[in-house]
C-alpha cells in the first residue's frame, strides 16, 4: 500500500490581502484532521491554546523575517521533523511572508530529502481586489511573481469593487490562472481539501457525475474511468489545455508506456505524477474532476481522454 | 632598463645612511617600550631609527631624503585579515551576458542571448543573468532546457534567475557538465527532473549551480588581475599594508603573481587556498597544498593557508550553535564537514605548515574547530602555525581562554558588529541573549588571546577605518542612535587589533605590525590625530596621506614626495569601489 505523502498548501499574498483570515478559516476547517501550520507571525493567528491542541497539531513560527531570501535550511529541517510526527500529519499549511516570492518555498519542498515525505498540493495566492492593480515598482513585480506561482488565485474583497474594476482585474490576472472570487477570504473546501475526491469505481459509463447538484454547492465533481493505457505525452497535452473552470484533477492513471499506474494530481496548471507501487491499482485509470458548478464541458473532457488512449495495435 | 634585484642577505652590502627620514611627526609606534616618537629613519626598506629627529641626525647622509611630516599622525600600517576583492569585483569586470532588464519576457531573453552570441562568436559558454519565472508563466512557457535549446541548441548556456535560486541551462551545458538522469543531487541543492523519466529539466536549484560552474572555463586571469589590482589600490590608499585574501585557486594566485611581478602588489597578501568548490572550482588544490603554492611566494605574497567553511550564516539559521536557535526545539544549524574530517585535516595541514582559516559563525562550529586544533597540538606539538577562526560571530565563553592556550587567532568581521537596518534585522535571529556577546573582541583580548579584524568585503565595507571606529563604539557610525551591539574596546586595544595583532595573524610579527628598529617600514601617515576627538563619526573619516610597505612609497595622496624623487605606485583619491552596482 502506498503511504500517502503529506499534502502541503502554500498560502501567499500581500500584507492586508486576507491571508490571516484565510489561515484562520483553514485552521477551523481542519478540525479533526492532522494539520500543521507554519506561519511568519504566531501572534496574528486567532487561535487559543485549546483550539491549537485540539484542532491543529502544531503551529510553527518562523520569526527570522521574510522566509524567501535564503536557502531554507531551517524550513527544510522543520518540515523534515514534521514529517516524522506520529500519527502522521495529513497536511501542512505554510504561510509566506507578504513580501516574498512563494517560488522559493516551492523549490524548498522539492528538495530530495523532502520529496519522498511530502508533496506540494497547491499554492494559493490571496489577491486584494481593491489594491492589486495599484501596486507599483518592486511591489508590482512581487505581486506578479505571487500570481504566477499560484495554482489558485483567491480574488478577495470583491464586494468592495465594482463590475468594471472586477473585469479589469480578471483581465490583468490572465486566462491561464484559476481564479476564485470571494469576500472575507472564503475558500470553499472543495478547492483545497480533497475529501470529496472519491475514487470508488462507479457504473459503466466512463464519465459519471459523483456530486449532487442540488444543495447549493459551488462545484461539481465527475469521475472518469477506463482500463486502457494512456499515452503520457498526449495526456500532458490534454492537461495543459484543461479549461479554466476545472480546478483539480486527481486520481490514478495507467500509462501505456511501461504499463505502470501513477497517481496524478493536477491543480491549476501544474501536474504531478507519482508511481503507484500497489500492483492492484494497475488495472485501469480513475480520475476525479472538480469544476465550477455549471461547467458543461464534461463530454469534451471525456473525448479528450479517449484520444489519449493507446490501442493494442499502436503498442506493438 | 629593468631595475636590478636588491634583496638583502647575510653578506649583502649595507649603506651607512638612511634612504629616507620622516621627521616632525606624531608617531604612534605600537612599541610598548617606546610608544611615541617624532621621527623614523628607513634604509633598505627597514626601520633603522625610531626616535626624536635629533637622535636620528647620524643617519642623515648626502642622498638621504628628508620629509617634514608637519606634525601629522603616523602609525604602523593596517591589517585587514579577511577580505575578497575578487568575489566583489570579478563579476563586474567579466564579460558575461547581462540581460539588463528587470523582468525580461522570454522573447526579450531570447533576443539578448542571440545578441550576445553574435557579439561573442564561437562555441564558448554563454553565462549570465537574469531571467524571472513569472514572465515565463505569463507567456504560458516552461523555463528549462527545452526552451533554451530552442533558442541556442549548439552552445552551452547557463543563466541565473533574479532570485538567485535557480540556474537555467540548456542540453549542451548539461552534456558538458556530464549531467544526466543518473546524476545524483548535491547535498545543498538539486536538479529539477521530469517526474516520469528522471531526466534533468535544465533547472538547477541552489547548490546544484556548482555542477555547472565546474564544467565552465574559470574566470580569466586578466579579469581576476583587474579585480585584485583595484582591491590593493583601494587598500593601499586606505592605509592597509597587509591583508588576507581568503579563497583562492591557481587562477587567482596567478593573477596575484602577475601583479606582484609588475610591481603593483602594494599590500602584503596571505592568500588562502580554497578547500571547497562551491564558490569556484579549485582544479589544482592538491598540487597547491603539497607544494606548488611556493611557486607564487615573495615578500608580498604567500599562499601558506587554506580556507574552509565549517558552518553557514545567521540568516538561513545555518550557523552551527551549541544550543538550539531561538524558537526552535532542536535546530542547531549545520556543520558542513564531520568533526573527524575537520580534525584530520587540521592535523595534516598543521604538520605541513599551512594555516587553517576556518569560517565559524556559530559557537558550535568554533568549538569543534578549537577541539581539532587541540588535537593537532597534541599530535604535532606547536608547529609555529597559528590557525585562524574566521568571523567568530558567536563564541562560547568557555572558549575565550582557548585562543591563547591553543595559539589560535580570533578574527572578527564587522558585517554586523554595529547596528544598521540590515544587521539589526538579520542578527536578531540569534536572540537577545546571544546578541549581547556577539563579536566578542573584549572577551578574547581579556583572556590574553590575539583578536584581529577582517572586513569580509563584499559582505561588509572594505574600508578598514569604518571597522576601526566601530570596534571602539559598536554603534552606527553615521547617526546618533544610542543602540550598541556587543562590548566596545578601547582605541588603544583597537589599534593593536588592526596593526600588531594582524602581524601576528600573518606570522610576520618579527617584521611588521609596530614601528621598531629592525622591522620593515610598513607605515602610514594620516590626516588626523586619532586620539584627539571621540571616535564616533570621526575615525572613519580619516584620510590616509602616505602609505609605505617595506620602505617603498606605495601611496601618496597629494604627490608630496614626488619633488624629492619618490614616486608612489598609487596617487590621488582612493578609487570608488563601493556604492556602485
Amino acid at each position: 500500500m502506498d503511504v500517502p505523502r503529506i499534502a502541503v498548501t502554500v498560502v501567499s499574498g500581500f500584507l492586508g490581502a486576507g491571508k490571516t483570515t484565510l489561515l484562520n478559516r483553514m485552521v477551523r476547517r481542519a478540525e479533526g484532521s492532522r494539520l500543521a501550520v507554519i506561519v511568519n507571525d504566531f501572534g496574528e493567528l486567532n487561535i487559543d491554546a485549546a483550539i491549537v491542541s485540539e484542532v491543529t497539531d502544531a503551529v510553527y513560527s518562523l520569526q527570522n523575517g521574510c522566509i524567501c531570501c535564503t536557502v531554507q535550511e531551517d524550513l527544510l529541517a522543520q518540515l523534515a521533523s514534521l514529517a516524522q510526527l506520529q500519527p502522521r500529519l495529513e497536511r501542512i499549511v505554510i504561510e509566506c511572508s507578504g513580501v516574498s516570492d512563494p517560488q522559493r518555498i516551492v523549490q524548498t519542498l522539492a528538495y530530495p530529502q523532502l520529496r519522498s515525505q511530502m508533496q506540494l498540493d497547491m499554492v494559493i495566492t490571496v489577491v486584494d481586489a481593491t489594491r492589486h492593480l495599484q501596486l507599483e515598482g518592486e511591489y508590482a513585480r512581487l505581486a506578479r511573481a505571487q500570481v504566477a506561482a499560484a495554482d489558485l488565485l483567491l480574488l478577495n474583497k470583491t464586494d468592495l469593487v465594482d463590475d468594471t474594476q472586477l473585469q479589469a482585474l480578471r483581465d490583468a490576472l490572465g486566462v491561464r490562472t484559476r481564479v476564485h472570487e470571494c469576500v472575507q477570504a472564503e475558500l470553499p473546501d472543495a478547492l483545497w481539501l480533497d475529501t470529496d475526491l472519491d475514487l470508488e469505481p462507479r457504473a459503466q459509463k466512463p464519465m459519471t457525475r459523483v456530486s449532487a447538484d442540488d444543495h447549493g454547492e459551488m462545484f461539481s465533481s465527475w469521475l472518469w474511468q477506463d482500463s486502457t493505457g494512456l499515452d503520457v505525452e498526449r495526456l500532458r497535452g490534454w492537461l495543459r489545455a484543461l479549461p479554466g473552470d476545472v480546478f483539480r484533477v486527481k486520481g490514478l492513471v495507467l500509462l501505456a508506456q511501461g504499463g505502470k499506474a501513477h497517481w496524478l494530481q493536477h491543480v491549476g496548471t501544474r501536474s504531478q505524477f507519482l508511481p503507484a507501487t500497489d500492483e492492484a491499482l494497475a488495472s485501469g485509470s480513475r480520475l476525479v474532476f472538480i469544476a465550477r458548478r455549471g461547467f458543461d464541458g464534461w463530454e469534451a473532457l471525456g473525448q479528450g481522454l479517449e484520444a489519449c488512449k493507446v490501442t493494442e495495435e499502436a503498442l506493438t | 632598463m629593468a631595475e636590478s634585484d636588491n634583496f638583502t642577505s647575510t653578506h649583502s652590502a649595507q649603506g651607512t645612511y638612511a634612504d629616507l627620514i620622516l621627521g616632525n611627526g606624531r608617531i604612534y609606534t605600537q612599541d610598548p617600550a617606546n610608544p611615541w616618537a617624532e621621527a623614523v629613519a628607513i634604509r633598505d626598506g627597514k626601520l633603522i631609527g625610531v626616535a626624536s629627529l635629533g637622535e636620528l641626525e647620524t643617519f642623515k647622509g648626502p642622498n638621504t631624503v628628508l620629509h617634514d611630516l608637519q606634525g601629522a599622525f603616523c602609525m604602523p600600517g593596517l591589517h585587514d585579515m579577511h577580505t575578497h576583492p575578487d568575489l566583489a569585483l570579478a563579476p563586474r569586470y567579466s564579460d558575461d551576458l547581462d540581460v539588463g532588464i528587470e523582468d525580461p519576457t522570454p522573447e526579450q531573453l531570447r533576443e539578448s542571448i542571440l545578441a550576445y552570441a553574435d557579439s561573442h562568436p564561437g562555441d564558448g559558454w554563454i553565462y549570465g543573468q537574469y531571467w524571472v519565472r513569472y514572465t515565463f508563466r505569463e507567456a504560458g512557457l516552461t523555463p528549462g532546457r527545452a526552451w533554451l535549446d530552442s533558442v541556442m541548441p549548439d552552445r552551452p548556456v547557463a543563466l541565473l534567475d533574479r532570485m538567485w535560486g535557480t540556474m537555467m541551462v540548456n542540453s549542451k551545458a548539461l552534456e558538458l557538465a556530464g549531467i544526466d538522469r543518473h546524476t545524483a543531487d548535491p547535498r545543498n541543492g538539486y536538479l529539477e527532473r521530469d517526474e516520469l523519466s528522471g531526466e534533468p529539466t535544465g533547472l538547477m536549484i541552489d547548490g546544484a549551480y556548482a555542477m555547472i560552474h565546474a564544467a565552465m572555463p574559470p574566470t580569466p586571469v586578466s579579469v581576476l588581475r583587474r579585480a585584485y589590482r583595484d582591491g590593493v589600490h583601494f587598500q593601499s590608499s586606505r592605509g592597509v599594508t597587509a591583508s588576507k585574501y581568503v579563497h583562492v585557486c591557481e587562477q587567482r594566485l596567478q593573477a596575484l603573481k602577475e601583479l606582484d611581478d609588475s610591481g603593483e602588489l602594494t599590500v602584503r597578501i596571505e592568500a588562502a587556498i580554497s578547500w571547497q568548490d562551491d564558490i569556484f572550482p579549485v582544479r589544482r588544490r592538491w598540487e597547491l597544498l603539497s607544494g606548488e603554492r611556493h611557486y607564487y611566494r615573495s615578500a608580498r605574497l604567500s599562499a601558506n593557508a587554506v580556507k574552509f567553511h565549517f558552518d553557514g550564516t545567521v540568516e538561513p539559521k545555518s550557523s552551527y550553535l551549541l544550543t538550539p536557535w531561538p524558537q526552535e526545539k532542536s535546530w542547531r544549524g549545520k556543520l558542513n564537514l564531520t568533526p573527524e574530517h575537520i580534525t584530520d585535516m587540521v592535523v595534516d595541514m598543521d604538520s605541513k605548515g599551512i594555516r587553517v582559516i576556518a569560517h565559524c559563525t556559530g559557537d558550535g562550529a568554533s568549538d569543534v574547530f578549537l577541539d581539532a586544533v587541540a588535537e593537532a597540538r597534541r599530535r604535532n606539538g606547536f608547529s609555529g602555525v597559528r590557525h585562524q577562526c574566521a568571523h567568530s560571530t558567536l563564541l562560547h565563553p568557555g572558549n575565550l581562554p582557548r585562543f591563547k592556550e591553543l595559539n589560535v587567532i580570533a578574527e572578527f568581521s564587522p558585517a554586523a558588529w554595529y547596528p544598521t537596518p540590515f544587521a539589526s534585522g538579520a542578527r536578531s535571529g540569534y536572540g537577545q541573549e546571544r546578541l549581547k556577546r556577539i563579536y566578542d573582541f573584549k572577551g578574547v583580548l581579556e583572556a590574553g588571546g590575539t583578536a584581529v579584524m577582517g572586513t569580509d568585503w563584499p559582505v561588509a565595507s572594505i574600508d578598514p577605518w569604518l571597522a576601526l571606529e566601530t570596534m571602539v563604539t559598536r554603534q552606527n557610525p553615521w547617526n546618533d542612535d544610542p543602540a550598541c551591539f556587543g562590548e566596545p574596546i578601547s582605541l588603544e586595544q583597537a589599534l593593536s587589533v588592526i596593526t600588531s595583532n594582524g602581524a601576528v595573524a600573518m606570522g610576520l610579527e618579527h617584521m611588521t605590525g609596530s614601528l621598531q628598529v629592525g622591522k620593515s617600514a610598513d607605515l602610514i601617515v594620516i590626516d588626523r590625530d586619532l586620539f584627539a576627538e571621540p571616535a564616533r563619526n570621526y575615525i572613519h573619516r580619516t584620510n590616509v596621506l602616505l602609505t609605505f610597505v617595506e620602505g617603498q612609497l606605495v601611496y601618496d595622496r597629494h604627490s608630496t614626495l614626488a619633488p624629492a624623487g619618490l614616486k608612489a605606485v598609487w596617487q590621488g583619491e582612493p578609487p570608488v569601489l563601493e556604492g556602485k552596482a
